[in-house]
């Protein structure tokens, strides 16, 4: 399948609209996963499913792979947690792997906050 | 490469729907890079959309279903019962074993699901770009009803009276129906036993499934075979949902199993479902050149050479001509034939391709083609 190109003014556009996504979402999210991994909070934990969620789909059509992976599996693995613990904490196990994703996540897309 | 830029209809207007402005953009420059779409709104959550779809009246939307104040499927239902229009859902969650979120999309009144660029596919937008426009396209140009699901729920179980059935006046040169009211399908010269109910459907076709396989009772005898074209994926969140609404029993075909009576079996993606004789499954991969897996037409002729006359052939709401020829088979072996009208259909294609090769023997409303079935098997020996 082949396709036509995307303008070059519309794809430096979608950069500085990516650039500004990761500055908002980012932090958002590390903050929330500190939350998770400290409290278990739900709250916090749905926070961070939203800004894993967003990311990961951005991440991908901007060719970040890995960051894209990380992020849909923090997403994944959180979706799947909330939907059985409830009102519960987060389990511990669940909030250290988010976490973990996050991190990759954070070190993937730095380079962006800097662009 | 210069491709023709002649495009004698006007842009259509689009409105964009993602929380998302990366998602936004993206979208914006992949659809505009063509003169056949113009995005006319970008909605950022689900009442948003709502209200910009009554005051902008897009051709299409293209809209995300995880969407913040107000979710994808209640925006696609609200949308449908006020303002219908053709809404493309882009989603990250609709393959694999979120293709029930796929199927709820269908359900609410979506034409059409397209999975989001997943990881590996960065390098590739410019293909995908071109997929997406290639299914708004198709999309843009879909026939929408009031809202399907609210339509569903009055019309599945409950109904009692069969509507008197529409024949096109326009296709003059179509073979006439044999019955044009529906009393004489009920003294149907098919005395032999019906074995098998064959469904073929495409866009639209989910509601169209629900309402027709929602008519039939529990103690229903004949096996029913399904061949919904759908993506790779797709399919399991469909028989899932199938399965939960109606009364029979809905799976999954597959090579080596047989078509149960009492059992909707649903043809898997990605391979041709051929019926044999005592009514065995093969499932096998398509011919090159065939464009829709799994093929009606495929299955449909099948069910001509092994069931004969012992059949019920229907065409549901799809585009294109997928499932004509098939019926067309089985019609000149004997088995009864129906193709959904025009005025219930999401797009008239398929129906209209298959009446126009006289495969057609009843043209029948949605409503009203579940009813009628029971009453040809009711008027059997």
């Amino acid at each position: 399948m082949s396709g036509r190109a995307l303008p070059e003014r519309a794809v430096a556009a979608l950069r500085d609209a990516f650039a500004g996504e990761v500055a908002t979402r980012l932090p958002g999210m590390q903050s929330a996963a500190a939350e998770v991994l400290t409290t278990g909070a739900v709250s916090a934990a749905r926070t961070l499913v939203s800004h894993a969620h967003t990311l990961a789909s951005s991440a991908a059509v901007l060719g970040e792979a890995m960051a894209s992976r990380y992020a849909r599996h923090c997403e994944e693995l959180l979706v799947v947690a909330l939907a059985s613990c409830g009102t519960d904490v987060v389990p511990r196990d669940v909030a250290v792997g988010a976490a973990e994703d996050v991190e990759a996540v954070s070190m993937l897309l730095a380079p962006w906050l800097v662009a | 490469m210069a491709e023709p830029v002649s495009t004698p209809r006007e842009p259509v207007p689009l409105l964009l729907v993602d929380d998302s402005p990366v998602q936004r953009r993206f979208l914006r420059a992949a659809l505009e890079n063509s003169p056949e779409f113009s995005v006319i709104g970008e909605a950022r959550n689900g009442r948003e959309a709502v209200a910009m779809v009554e005051r902008l009246r897009p051709g299409a939307v293209l809209m995300d279903l995880d969407l913040p104040i107000m979710n994808g499927i209640e925006a696609i239902e609200r949308i449908m019962a006020r303002c219908p229009t053709p809404i493309v859902v882009y989603s990250a969650f609709v393959e694999g074993e979120n293709s029930t979120n796929a199927i709820d999309a269908l359900a609410a009144g979506a034409v059409d699901v397209v999975a989001k660029p997943e990881w590996g596919e960065g390098g590739q937008l410019d293909a995908y770009a071109e997929e997406l426009r290639r299914r708004m396209r198709v999309a843009s140009r879909v026939r929408v009803i009031t809202h399907p699901r609210g339509r569903l729920r009055t019309t599945s179980p409950g109904l009692s009276r069969v509507p008197s059935h529409v024949v096109r006046a326009d296709v003059a040169d179509a073979p006439a129906p044999v019955a044009t009211v529906l009393p004489p399908i009920a003294d149907a010269r098919h005395p032999g036993t019906v074995q098998l109910v064959a469904i073929g459907a495409s866009t639209g076709g989910p509601q169209a499934l629900a309402t027709l396989l929602g008519c039939f009772p529990a103690d229903f005898r004949p096996a029913v075979l399904v061949v919904q074209h759908m993506a790779e994926g797709f399919v399991p969140g469909l028989v899932s949902w199938l399965d939960q609404i109606c009364a029979l029993p809905v799976v999954m075909g597959g090579t080596g199993r047989r078509l149960s009576p009492g059992t909707v079996t649903v043809a898997p993606s990605g391979l041709n479902l051929l019926v044999r004789d005592h009514l065995r499954v093969v499932c096998e991969p398509a011919p090159e050149r065939q464009f829709h897996v799994p093929g009606i037409d495929a299955s449909f002729e099948s069910v001509a050479d092994a069931v004969g006359a012992e059949a019920i052939g229907v065409v549901l709401t799809g585009m294109g001509r997928d499932g004509a020829a098939g019926l067309k088979a089985m019609r000149d072996r004997g088995a009864i034939t129906i193709g959904q009208d025009e005025a219930t259909c999401a797009v008239y294609g398929m129906p209209q391709a298959a009446w126009a090769v006289g495969a057609v023997e009843h043209q029948l409303p949605l409503p009203a083609i579940g009813p009628a079935i029971l009453e040809m098997l009711r008027a059997q020996p």
